[in-house]
């Protein structure tokens, strides 16, 4: 259920985005800049994850965790 | 400047996320729900092509804008998929692989990187002009009075045949009596096709009769087909399948690392289930009564389609057709093809 190319893993992935938005958009008002701002890294970041997540259930290219450096290799990290 | 591999363009896009998160930052300290959720949409999105043009970078998938929209499976050569015609002989039939002697269209100049020779070559007989990369072993020369054993390779797709010697580390993996040809099959930017259709460029003919002739003309290798093997990895798996079943007198082995057993790429994927059942490869498979033909095919359990592949073949291949199949793990990617190679190779090598 948790595998990498799962629905589990993309549909709790998805659900921590939406409960990092909400709490940023509902606690995140009321702090300085540079929090404000790594609050909106982390957004940005995480919903990038998710989207790796979908394509990644389609491509089947990493089906392991532990295979993660095939990703790596894709952005020529590797 | 502007094309998708541009360092220009990537740079530009992660400033222009930067500053989408500066200002997504800006009006959180405002409040302003909306315009936060935007400002992080428009980072997520800049973000998101900024990946796919390293990613282009690094693998080449996409020469210009016009290659772009087929990799995401939108547009494609439009009209009905006919099949062209297909030299076919039985046993007997055919004396040898013709490497053309005396005739200067087969004659190809090479550059030489480390052991990969390169050159651009016109098919004869397709028209077709595109790369052609071949693996020599170390001490290769011309002159070494060696008769080469021939793996043909084909590219997946998305794929960039430039890259397969490193990505299958050929230096490490291959033995000195064999060369590994690796042609390009971007003719266009379409979806590729794997046979030979009429109205599209003949991609058959290109792999299977001038590549096929070039290499015979200029290095040497076998007249036999005993000595030629054709491979591939995903789309370039099936390929390998279609064109090796379709012209069984040039190959004698195929190898097939994750492949699928239905056309999945060009004219074919949209043809009639008719069609699509013809050119599918265990169809063929069973199809092909005339040549002795050896395949091993590889798959991984968490990639259906591949086990699916080995499954179908083992169940529909003629009895001329001997499968040995390999079912291992990992994902779809070339980290996994190469660990399956050196089993292939030793496969083919007890032939």
């Amino acid at each position: 259920m948790f595998s990498i190319a799962g629905w589990g893993t993309i549909l709790l992935a998805l659900a921590l985005a939406v409960a990092l938005t909400w709490a940023v958009l509902r606690w995140g008002s009321g702090r300085g800049l540079a929090v404000r701002i790594g609050c909106m890294t982390g957004i940005v970041v995480w919903y990038l994850v998710v989207l790796m997540l979908f394509v990644n259930r389609k491509t089947l290219t990493v089906t392991s965790f532990s295979d993660l450096g095939a990703f790596l290799y894709l952005i020529g990290l590797k | 400047m502007f094309g998708p591999s541009s360092g220009f363009l990537l740079a530009a896009l992660c400033i222009l996320a930067l500053v989408a998160v500066g200002f997504g930052a800006y009006h959180l300290g405002k409040a302003r729900k909306a315009a936060t959720v935007g400002c992080a949409a428009g980072a997520c999105l800049a973000l998101i092509v900024a990946s796919g043009i390293q990613m282009n970078r690094t693998l080449g998938y996409a020469e210009g804008w016009r290659d772009v929209p087929s990799l995401f499976g939108i547009g494609g050569a439009l009209g009905e998929a006919v099949p062209g015609d297909v030299p076919s002989f039985k046993p007997g039939e055919f004396d040898e692989i013709s490497a053309h002697e005396g005739d200067k269209a087969y004659d190809a100049t090479f550059t030489r990187e480390g052991n990969v020779l390169e050159t651009s070559f016109v098919g004869p007989r397709s028209g077709i002009e595109l790369p052609v990369w071949v693996w020599v072993p170390k001490d290769y020369s011309p002159e070494d009075g060696k008769t080469y054993r021939v793996i043909l390779m084909l590219h997946g797709y998305p794929g960039n045949a430039v890259k397969i010697p490193e990505q299958l580390n050929l230096d490490k993996a291959m033995d000195s009596n064999t060369i590994v040809v690796i042609p390009s099959l971007r003719v266009d930017a379409q979806s590729p096709d794997c046979i030979d259709l009429k109205a599209r460029p003949q991609v058959a003919t290109w792999v299977t009769e001038d590549i096929v002739g070039m290499v015979r003309h200029n290095f040497t290798t076998s007249p036999d087909r005993s000595g030629w093997t054709i491979a591939g990895a995903s789309a370039g798996a099936y390929c390998a399948l279609a064109l090796g079943f379709e012209r069984p007198h040039i190959f004698s082995s195929i190898i097939a690392f994750s492949g699928y057993d239905e056309p999945s790429t060009g004219l074919l994927n949209r043809a009639s289930s008719k069609m699509k059942r013809d050119y599918t490869a265990s169809v063929m498979a069973g199809r092909q009564r005339d040549w002795p033909q050896r395949v091993y095919v590889t798959g991984t359990t968490s990639d259906p389609a591949s086990k699916r592949l080995m499954e179908n073949l083992k169940e529909g291949a003629s009895d001329r057709v001997s499968v040995t199949t390999y079912l291992g793990s990992g994902g779809h990617n070339w980290g996994v093809w190469k660990n399956q190679l050196p089993a292939a190779l030793t496969w083919l090598g007890d032939s």
